[in-house]
């Protein structure tokens, strides 16, 4: 069976680090990343990863358009989005779920909960 | 339309009827207690003089020729200039009905005649005060309005800098948790070298947070007032030497940074703290932003009562869309990419300058460069 991959978006170097190292060591994952809305845009369409972790705030395009942008797009519609966001409130997550994305994971986050969160949200055994 | 009585006078009203011997009776005893009286002698006199003397109040005779009373409320409650002025009816009618149809042209009371000298000077005063207490009333309210107003625009951004704040911390908190996490764990095998970067990553984000917090805490210490502006005697030229010297230690010297200093600074007033903050913000602005090497200037013009203060760069510039949103806490222009940065250097200089009664301006232009001017007093404005 093939690696699964997975596309981390987000803007910060290190939040980018250790979301990639915490995937591919202790999920075994493949992992692509991306700094930029626009950048994942296309990696997405054209690196077809089996799910996508998205930072909230971007610089160019904020994440809930990425998602938008991701859900227009019949290449990458199918994709399941995981935002990771510093936003706690419930209400917040409650919007993001209601706009179609799979999870919500809030930051800080442990290296090993990620790598656990997003195994049991995508249902993939490790 | 506000209407407040003239200030050197009780009031100015408009007194209408057609027999001149009533005009001159009314006109000398409102005059005698000291009201402003102007006199109309018909109905259409009336409605062209209302507009030019803009009365407290109008005494309208109904009984007159051409255009009576009730016709002349009418057209004064039909435009909206006039609307507002209260009519009082003076009439020798008795009926009910004549009262009646006073009232619902919109008159606020009516007297009869022949009239009682101090009834009409009591019903008149009466309407003024009613007319002052309106106008006191529409104005509290207005103002309750406006400060509810800008309440509720400070809640919502209190309410976004906190909401700031909480992600801002919480990306370096990530790094901490995430690479501290990295390290311990036991199934991991890491090298040396990757071990040494997550604990530079960790170091990193620390100092950024500490950094981070200074920040807040000054921009809160200005906006509440608990940081005050302090000025006192300092030598100018030595002062930005130094600063110079701090900046470029700091930044490991990759940049080089001169001085160029015209005037006699020895004595100048100003608040060294906050002076501080605004030329060591823009000075590693513009060490931030430029390529490595870069030449960064800072001119300072020091005159009898204003002191000029010039940063200029040749770095990366700002985007024009971005220039209104500069002051802004948090805000960064959207070309700075990975440059590390917490978004509150700019909103904490201007906060500082505001507090020394300067100024600010910034020109820039994208991949050609930056200069920031603040021109500060140079003598102490505290006691203005």
């Amino acid at each position: 069976v093939a690696t699964r991959r997975v596309l981390v978006i987000d803007d910060e170097d290190d939040i980018r680090e250790v979301a990639q190292a915490s995937l591919e060591i202790m999920a075994g994952l493949d992992v692509i990343v991306a700094c930029t809305s626009s950048e994942g845009l296309i990696k997405a369409e054209t690196e077809h990863p089996d799910a996508i972790l998205l930072d909230v705030m971007l610089p160019d395009l904020d994440g809930l358009s990425t998602f938008q942008q991701l859900q227009a797009n019949p290449a990458t519609r199918h994709i399941p989005v995981i935002l990771l966001t510093a936003k706690v409130r419930a209400s917040d997550h409650n919007r993001f779920a209601d706009l179609g994305v799979k999870a919500t994971i809030t930051k800080p986050f442990k290296p090993a909960m990620l790598a656990k969160q997003l195994l049991e949200v995508l249902n993939w055994d490790t | 339309m506000n209407r407040q009585p003239t200030n050197a006078t009780k009031g100015s009203i408009l007194i209408v009827d057609d027999t001149p011997n009533n005009l001159r009776l009314l006109a000398s005893m409102l005059t005698q207690q000291g009201y402003k009286v102007h006199s109309a002698i018909s109905g259409a006199v009336a409605l062209t003089a209302v507009k030019v003397v803009n009365p407290d109040l109008i005494v309208l005779d109904i009984n007159m020729p051409e255009m009576d009373g009730y016709e002349v409320c009418d057209r004064l409650k039909a435009e909206e200039v006039t609307r507002k002025i209260p009519v009082l009816f003076l009439s020798a009618f008795d009926d009910v009905s004549s009262k009646v149809k006073a009232f619902q042209a919109g008159g606020v009371d009516y007297i009869t005649k022949p009239f009682q000298v101090e009834e009409v000077l009591a019903r008149v005063e009466s309407q003024l005060t009613l007319q002052r207490m309106q106008t006191e009333l529409q104005q509290a309210k207005t103002d309750a309005l406006r400060a509810l107003a800008q309440e509720q625009e400070l809640n919502r951004l209190r309410s976004e800098f906190v909401s700031m704040i909480s992600h801002d911390f919480r990306t370096p908190l990530t790094s901490i948790q995430g690479f501290a996490e990295l390290l311990r764990h036991s199934g991991i095998e890491l090298s040396d070298e990757t071990r040494e970067r997550y604990f530079n990553k960790i170091d990193g984000a620390i100092e950024h947070l500490l950094h981070l917090l200074d920040e807040v805490l000054l921009i809160g210490g200005l906006e509440s007032g608990r940081v005050r502006y302090q000025p006192a005697a300092m030598d100018l030229e030595q002062f930005c030497c130094d600063l110079i010297e701090t900046v470029q230690f700091s930044t490991n010297n990759q940049h080089q940074i001169t001085l160029r200093y015209r005037g006699n600074g020895v004595g100048a007033e100003m608040d060294q703290m906050l002076l501080q903050q605004i030329l060591a913000n823009l000075l590693s602005n513009a060490v931030k932003y430029s390529p490595e090497g870069g030449q960064i200037q800072l001119e300072v013009e020091c005159q009898s009562e204003v002191a000029i203060f010039r940063v200029r760069d040749q770095g990366i510039g700002i985007p024009l869309e971005n220039h209104p949103h500069l002051f802004e806490s948090f805000y960064r222009g959207s070309n700075v990419q990975q440059i590390k940065g917490t978004g509150l250097g700019l909103a904490i200089v201007q906060r500082c300058v505001a507090a020394h009664q300067g100024n600010i301006w910034i020109e820039s232009e994208e991949n050609r460069g930056t200069t920031v001017t603040v021109t500060l007093p140079s003598v102490s404005t505290a006691s203005l």
